[in-house]
């Protein structure tokens, strides 16, 4: 229960009203994974939401016979968006534990609290588009940055 | 204003009961944006969260008064502005490469009727996400293709770092 505390510190319980973070509380599980542990594999469907506490995950997707490293998410970072998505929505890279603690949130025990209460659902879905907003932003930061850190176009053709 | 059966022909809002479109079509807008035409600008907050119709419109940042970096192009249905709706500043410009028409939606008012009709909200924003997926993964696709023909020229593969939001 202590743990569970500490997880609804994180960013994404704070835009919750406190009625609607003890129902996320009553379903979610908290779980550790080892090092090199496959929390989801790439193109799979998925039916749990993901919210990162402590330790890594580094998201990979498969190129021929080798994966590309895309993504590392530290403590705060939701991921698994496709689990809330409707069928044939399937996740987009697989994720790995570098040693985490995750907690989950399986869908489809939480539907029946959204079926009794559609503002908890508008507040959940809203809560993770803020999220993924604010970190789409983050990502065009990095994205021009490291743009604009590519040697100029002359320096390859000698 | 705007007609409900203008709305219908719409990519991104046919997934709509009849009735949300109603509401969409009470506060939203058409428009029809010039060539030139600057939908808004960089680092500003806006009103609006746009869906384009049709034309021909890019997302821009400029990094300085020589350096203007293209991001996206958009298509027929693509939400853009998404920012305003959770009141944050825009990263980028929204710039018509031709005349353009898109409808804009005003986020007060948009808001206003997701607190009146959560069930509203909730089937909006479930579509944002929904879009927001798409992205995510079109992206990934891309940079799987365009490493795969590069791939016999690479020893370590490169460790990216700016996909920072994970489907």
């Amino acid at each position: 229960m202590k743990d569970m505390e500490l997880f609804t510190q994180l960013p994404f319980f704070q835009g919750l009203e406190s009625n609607y973070v003890d129902k996320v509380k009553e379903v979610a599980q908290i779980r550790e994974y080892r090092e090199g542990e496959v929390i989801f594999d790439y193109d799979v469907e998925i039916d749990t939401l993901y919210i990162l506490s402590k330790g890594k995950v580094r998201f990979v997707v498969p190129i021929k016979e080798r994966e590309l490293k895309i993504y590392e998410a530290n403590g705060g970072d939701i991921f698994g968006l496709s689990s809330i998505l409707p069928p044939g929505y399937k996740t987009t890279f697989k994720a790995v534990s570098d040693g985490c603690s995750l907690l989950e949130l399986k869908m489809q025990e939480i539907e029946p609290y959204f079926a009794s209460d559609e503002r908890f659902r508008y507040s959940f879905y809203f809560n993770i588009l803020g999220l993924f907003t604010r970190k789409k932003d983050r990502e065009n930061h990095l994205l021009v940055k490291s743009l604009l850190n590519l040697p100029p176009i002359r320096d390859h053709i000698g | 204003m705007v007609n409900i059966e203008e709305l219908k022909r719409i990519e991104n809002l046919k997934v709509f009961i009849e009735e949300d479109l109603q509401r969409i079509g009470k506060i939203g807008q058409l428009h029809i944006f010039s060539k030139g035409t600057k939908i808004f600008t960089q680092d500003t907050r806006i009103n609006n969260i746009y869906i384009m119709i049709s034309g021909d419109i890019s997302i821009t940042r400029e990094v300085n008064k020589d350096v203007t970096i293209i991001m996206d192009k958009l298509r027929p249905g693509t939400f853009f502005g998404i920012s305003s709706l959770v009141g944050i500043k825009t990263f980028n410009n929204a710039v018509c490469n031709s005349p353009s028409e898109v409808l804009a939606l005003p986020v007060d008012s948009l808001r206003q009727y997701f607190e009146e009709v959560p069930g509203f909200g909730s089937r909006f924003i479930y579509e944002l996400l929904k879009f927001y997926h798409r992205i995510i993964k079109n992206r990934t696709l891309n940079i799987i293709k365009a490493m795969e023909s590069h791939l016999e020229d690479m020893g370590e593969l490169p460790e990216l770092s700016f996909l920072a939001y994970s489907g």
